[in-house]
């Protein structure tokens, strides 16, 4: 008697062989017949060929404390080289997807690792293969987050730090952290994958109250688009700014031009500009054309025009390069600290025309 | 065009090393007829806006008035800021990058893919640093000097809050008082002791932060005796001299030992844009596309966008 759930399986099992016309059209672009055979093996680290290594050495660091934890949990895609059998003791094989594991794995100290040997493949399935391995771990993030908010809800006492010990980016995890403390309407939306990354990253930066109204708007049956979200929170920053934004408005633009001495003869000071007084004062700014010694020339300032002149002649001078380091140290914060105290010095005399009237 | 004589930052190398070949950087130039730098400081420093993810990410901003529309130019046109992340990498106190920019002007790198044609006379640099906010400040003495001469910030307080410690009674504590406003002799001075005890002191004061240094930060220190100590706080011992250098700069301070534990991040400052610095290749060129993007603002802003110039270093 024939079974009834044979040919059912036979069935799937062809469909699932069958390369269908679009299929074999990718398979000829890529250069190959039919995807390469591949198979999970424990391979020796010295057997392992990692690509541009100088160069993610130093990335590869932040994953080593993880492995030396956990081990790799998703293995290395590895493709033989010199077209040899992938059984062969002394073949050798490329990494083309988790390079950064492989030399974490290394410098943690592994001498083998498992895995995904591919016994050929030309640069584009190379590439393709990369490509297919990293869409699969774009939506990691998601699953970190549910991570997180089952360590949360079972009540582990865990810190950033702990985490952190584990080899995970803070930056990194304390975003996390703060997705998967969001509202339960907006987290169940990252949770099924109806929300972005950049949009729950957004989210996460509002304050408590402000997603709690993003999540009644959830509950709502609303829409949460990044347009909507961006608006809510470039709304909580501008109201962080209102001090700020206020005295730019009001001061200091107004300032500059009241605070602009009426002369246009004015000995050099170097203070910050603000944009504009240049012009307001009908004249050009002499910084850059720095010449200490003749700086300053007012009467009340004069021993100390002529002890920076003196200071700025030795620091010139070949004896100086033979000075002690100590000395040379107290001779430039002298000099940079009376070039500050002349600057102030004649500030004060310019803002104050009854100490010092203006011609 | 515009006049190529415009304040520029000094090329010296800095706390952050020397500008790199393509970079772009915003630049506030020190000029004959600037403005002290205290005047663009906050003082208190002021929180990080809640949500505003800054660091190491330049960023434009629009400026919004207090109603929430947006802050208009002279020409009509919105206002933009430069939103700036100073690093402890390094920078590791604020006072460090503080006087750098007093000596030789402020030049911080840019995105080369900000928007730079947003930018106009009107735009500030506002930075941030991770160490600025004290919340400890109630615990610590008040700073010997605040520059902005903010009520209640400086030193003369602690004087006046050990005479009324001192006092035997209520009486004796409100004489101390008015004793203390008297000799410190500004012109809230008769308002003072009509204020609650607690209200007189303010803070926290910026400039509690060169003090916050601790002196092992220091390059040089000198000890000096109780005629050189100069002002001091009150019922202290002379403060050591400290000199610390960071790039080109070696500014003094004068640490206390209080700690530095309470310090967080906030905006410290919100420096003039006074131009663009674009620093050339090896073969003369200059990152085009940024230079496009500063060109694009001469032609919007007109008289009121900012210059730049191309220079090796």
């Amino acid at each position: 008697m024939p079974s009834t759930h044979a040919p059912v399986l036979e069935v799937e099992d062809e469909d699932i062989r069958e390369v269908t016309p679009a299929t074999a059209v990718l398979w000829r672009r890529l250069g190959i017949e039919a995807l390469p055979e591949h198979e999970t093996m424990l391979l020796p680290t010295e057997r392992l060929v990692v690509p541009d290594a100088d160069h993610l050495v130093r990335s590869a660091k932040r994953l080593v404390k993880s492995i030396q934890h956990v081990g790799i949990l998703q293995n290395p895609s590895v493709v033989v080289q010199g077209g040899v059998d992938i059984h062969d003791i002394e073949a050798t094989f490329e990494v083309i997807a988790g390079r950064r594991r492989v030399l974490a794995a290394c410098l943690a100290g592994l001498t083998v690792i498992k895995c995904e040997a591919y016994s050929a493949s030309t640069i584009p399935l190379s590439a393709l293969l990369a490509l297919i391995e990293n869409e699969q771990r774009s939506a990691a993030w998601v699953r970190e987050v549910e991570a997180l908010r089952c360590l949360i809800d079972e009540g582990v006492g865990m810190t950033l730090n702990d985490l952190a010990a584990f080899g995970f980016d803070r930056a990194t995890l304390s975003e996390r952290l703060k997705i998967a403390q969001l509202p339960a309407p907006l987290l169940n939306r990252v949770l099924k994958g109806d929300m972005s990354r950049e949009v729950a990253r957004k989210l996460a930066r509002l304050t408590q109250s402000q997603q709690e109204r993003v999540a009644e708007l959830a509950n709502a049956g609303e829409e949460i688009t990044a347009e909507r979200v961006n608006g809510i929170l470039r709304a909580q920053i501008n109201a962080g700014f209102a001090p700020i934004q206020a005295s730019l408005v009001q001061g200091w633009g107004d300032q500059s031009s009241a605070y602009l001495p009426a002369t246009s003869d004015l000995s050099p000071q170097r203070l910050l500009t603000t944009p504009g007084c240049e012009e307001q004062a009908g004249q050009a700014a002499c910084a850059g054309k720095e010449s200490a010694p003749e700086m300053y020339p007012s009467a009340s300032t004069t021993p100390m025009t002529s002890l920076l002149a003196a200071l700025h002649a030795f620091a010139q001078s070949p004896d100086y390069r033979t000075t002690p380091q100590a000395v040379r140290t107290l001779i430039q914060a002298l000099e940079q600290q009376l070039r500050l105290t002349l600057r102030e010095a004649l500030s004060v005399s310019q803002s104050d025309p009854t100490v010092q009237p203006q011609s | 065009m515009f006049d190529l004589d415009f304040p520029k930052a000094d090329p010296v190398p800095r706390g952050c090393g020397d500008r790199e070949p393509g970079g772009v950087y915003a630049e506030s130039g020190l000029s004959p007829r600037g403005r002290p730098l205290e005047e663009f400081l906050f003082d208190p420093p002021l929180p990080i806006p809640e949500g505003l993810d800054l660091i190491n990410k330049p960023q434009l901003w629009q400026r919004t008035l207090a109603s929430g529309e947006p802050a208009l130019d002279e020409e009509e046109l919105p206002i933009f800021d430069l939103l700036i992340w100073v690093g402890e990498e390094h920078y590791k106190y604020c006072p460090d990058y503080l006087e750098e920019t007093r000596r030789w002007g402020s030049s911080r790198r840019l995105n080369p893919n900000l928007d730079l044609s947003l930018l106009s006379r009107s735009s500030r640099m506002i930075l941030a640093h991770p160490h600025v906010l004290n919340m400890r400040w109630q615990e610590q003495r008040p700073p010997l000097d605040c520059k902005k001469a903010v009520p209640g910030h400086d030193a003369a307080l602690a004087a006046r809050d050990d005479e009324v410690e001192g006092a035997t009674s209520e009486a004796e504590a409100e004489m101390s008082l008015s004793a203390f406003v008297y000799r410190a002799g500004d012109n809230a001075g008769a308002l003072l002791p009509a204020l609650p005890l607690e209200s007189l002191r303010t803070g926290p004061c910026l400039f509690k932060l060169w003090e916050l240094i601790p002196q092992e930060a220091a390059k040089m220190v000198i000890d000096v005796s109780e005629e050189e100590a100069g002002e001091r706080h009150p019922g202290a011992e002379p403060l050591p001299l400290c000199l610390r250098e960071i790039g080109s700069t070696i500014y003094q301070y004068r640490p206390t030992g209080e700690s530095a534990d309470g310090l967080v991040p906030g905006l410290f400052a919100a420096l003039p844009i006074t131009g663009f610095a674009l620093i050339r290749y090896h073969d003369g060129s200059v990152n085009e596309r940024a230079k496009e993007k500063i060109e694009a603002g001469l032609e919007t802003h007109e008289s009121h966008a900012l210059p730049f110039y191309e220079t090796d270093r």
